[in-house]
């Protein structure tokens, strides 16, 4: 791995990840701030996977890697379904298949007209 | 304001972390499944016993080092392959062992 990639991962992560805090400390309930980071997130990542101008891995590992990773979070949703008492399991399901259509989504936007691998 | 520092700090050191597990793939993506429940178990243990460090540990490095979008993506790429077993196995798996992961911290706690 080179050592630029890793550097570019970390100001990608840092600033997807202080991004989610502004909006998980600012929105009216975590439920929401999950949907809006997970689903934004998820979007943006198949978006940036496609887009001919983000094909570069630097760029990859900045927006990609980096940003809509540390943007969104398992850890937190995990957390609000078990150790909350608004967690749903039905909730979390749902949020993981909206979650591929959003990653879709962000694909076809992106470019992408049929199924295929990048 | 400083807070959001130390949260943006703590969460790219989770994404390289995860970068660096990242490259770990085989029949699953299992450096991301490694991520995803290693940062659920971190974020469980301190938000149970270490409210202190909830800014730098669960918002900041377990929200780094797990990640819902390459899941997702993941997930999408094997259901492109038409690896649909390996594709339900995969969300199977990243539900079920960071949350076994958070009921065990909770046992252990």
């Amino acid at each position: 791995m080179k050592f630029k990639l890793l550097v570019l991962t970390f100001v990608g992560g840092a600033v997807g990840s202080a991004l989610r805090y502004l909006i998980s400390a600012s929105a009216d309930s975590q439920s929401a701030a999950l949907w809006i980071v997970n689903l934004l997130g998820a979007f943006v990542l198949g978006y940036v996977q496609v887009a001919p101008r983000f094909k570069s891995e630097t760029v990859q590992a900045l927006l990609g890697t980096g940003f809509a990773g540390g943007f969104t979070t398992v850890s937190g949703l995990m957390i609000f379904a078990i150790l909350t008492p608004y967690g749903m399991w039905s909730v979390v399901t749902l949020q993981v298949i909206l979650g591929i259509l959003a990653y879709w989504l962000g694909r076809l936007i992106g470019g992408e007209r049929k199924w295929s691998k990048s | 304001m400083v807070e959001v520092l130390v949260v943006a700090f703590a969460g790219g050191i989770g994404a390289v972390v995860r970068q660096l597990l990242g490259s770990f793939k085989g029949y699953l993506p299992w450096g991301i499944l490694i991520a995803n429940t290693l940062a659920t178990t971190v974020a469980a243990w301190a938000f149970l016993s270490q409210p202190q460090l909830g800014l730098v540990l669960v918002a900041g490095f377990a929200g780094g080092l797990s990640t819902f979008s390459t899941f997702v993506g993941q997930t999408w790429q094997l259901l492109a392959e038409r690896k649909r077993l390996a594709a339900f196995l995969n969300i199977l798996l990243n539900l079920v062992l960071p949350s076994t992961a958070v009921m065990l911290v909770g046992v252990c706690l």
